[in-house]
């Protein structure tokens, strides 16, 4: 009985690692900017699904679980680069995460996004490289979807007008963050 | 770029090929649930090791739980081979260590977390054998032991320069040797040497 259990769950675990890893890693890899950190940070995340295999409520919602631990753990890896390097050195990740692009250089699309805020980052991979609406997304980050609606929106935009497709944002708060990013720069 | 191609360039980023592998290892690793003849059995095991127990920790002292994430994180990325980043590059120089000698070949480099340090990890090959693996952090490590042997590899820790803590864990092929030309190029005014 126990083993008839346990390969259940070994053969539902993989069919997790089949379905999904592909997609957690990528969102790893454009959420930090380095393959080897988001290859750890996956590993971590089907770690820790493993052990907490058992607590999740609906199969239905395998991805969005597996997105929350992995979120959680992108989360701790800015922590631990804030706390242990950002003090001491100017140390720039690759992707150079934390630094301003400015539009008319040439970036790749991984630079410009390592320069979105978290938080609009996340939106707009669950909205453009998961698919999910914004509905769902709201549901999964616990926050209004008019707050996802409008993450994603800016993103779209700072990212078009750093890879050189459009004018400066329209938004007022978004412009004045560009401008005195620039200024400091 | 409209929404559609920036979502199939999202899409278009290759995956390690060995990561579903790797990841399927994990229930490998699982623990059977505790039942109460596990406890029975494991109460057991500790009478018959706390019998066994005293001469066989002076003969095999425990390693500290940094060094053995350490050889957990080395395994890991033992097939990972990307020699010296820019990343890892620039963040050496703005901590003031020198690369290492050319003839090393720094075979990866890369930033982890072992035991909570964020750690800058090189894996450098010897000149003509042996391998090392070096561990930087800009801080203290809190290591008890300041050497020793885990599995075949031996380790030592260091403080250098700045208070910058080192764990370098090298084969017996490498040799003391080896260790120490490459930590005497990366830290010339420590005047490093492994005896």
């Amino acid at each position: 009985m126990f083993w008839t259990e346990k390969s259940k769950k070994t053969r539902t675990f993989n069919g997790w690692v089949d379905s999904y890893s592909s997609n957690l890693y990528k969102t790893a890899l454009w959420m930090l900017g380095e393959s080897s950190t988001a290859e750890d940070v996956v590993q971590d995340t089907f770690v820790m699904a493993w052990d907490s295999f058992d607590q999740l409520a609906s199969q239905e919602k395998v991805l969005s679980w597996l997105l929350t631990i992995l979120r959680r753990r992108v989360y701790k890896e800015y922590a631990f680069r804030e706390t242990t390097f950002s003090a001491e050195s100017p140390i720039e990740f690759a992707g150079e995460v934390g630094k301003e692009e400015q539009p008319g250089e040439d970036i790749d699309l991984m630079a410009a996004l390592q320069s979105l805020p978290l938080d609009q980052r996340d939106c707009f991979l669950l909205s453009s490289l998961h698919g999910f609406t914004y509905q769902e997304i709201a549901e999964q980050l616990a926050v209004p979807t008019g707050t996802v609606m409008s993450r994603i929106s800016r993103a779209k935009q700072k990212l078009k007008y750093l890879l050189g497709e459009a004018d400066q944002p329209t938004n007022k708060v978004l412009s004045l963050q560009i401008q005195s990013k620039q200024e400091v720069s | 770029m409209d929404d559609q191609q920036l979502s199939k360039q999202l899409q278009s980023v290759s995956v390690p090929k060995h990561l579903a592998g790797n990841l399927k290892k994990i229930t490998q690793q699982s623990r059977p649930k505790t039942t109460w003849v596990s406890w029975v059995a494991g109460i057991s095991m500790v009478i018959l090791l706390g019998m066994m127990g005293n001469s066989f920790i002076k003969v095999a002292p425990n390693n500290p739980a940094l060094v053995v994430a350490a050889l957990e994180d080395i395994q890991k990325d033992s097939q990972l081979d990307n020699g010296l980043t820019q990343q890892q590059r620039s963040w050496l120089i703005s901590h003031q260590v020198q690369l290492p000698p050319n003839v090393e070949k720094v075979k990866m480099s890369k930033h982890c977390i072992v035991s909570g340090y964020v750690t800058s990890h090189l894996r450098i090959a010897g000149e003509r054998q042996g391998v090392a693996n070096i561990f930087l952090y800009p801080g203290d490590l809190n290591l008890p032991e300041h050497a020793g042997k885990i599995q075949d590899l031996n380790w030592v820790s260091l403080k250098v320069n700045q208070g910058m803590s080192l764990l370098v864990m090298y084969t017996d092929d490498m040799r003391k040797k080896g260790v120490n030309t490459i930590l005497q190029s990366m830290f010339p005014n420590e005047g490093i040497i492994l005896t």
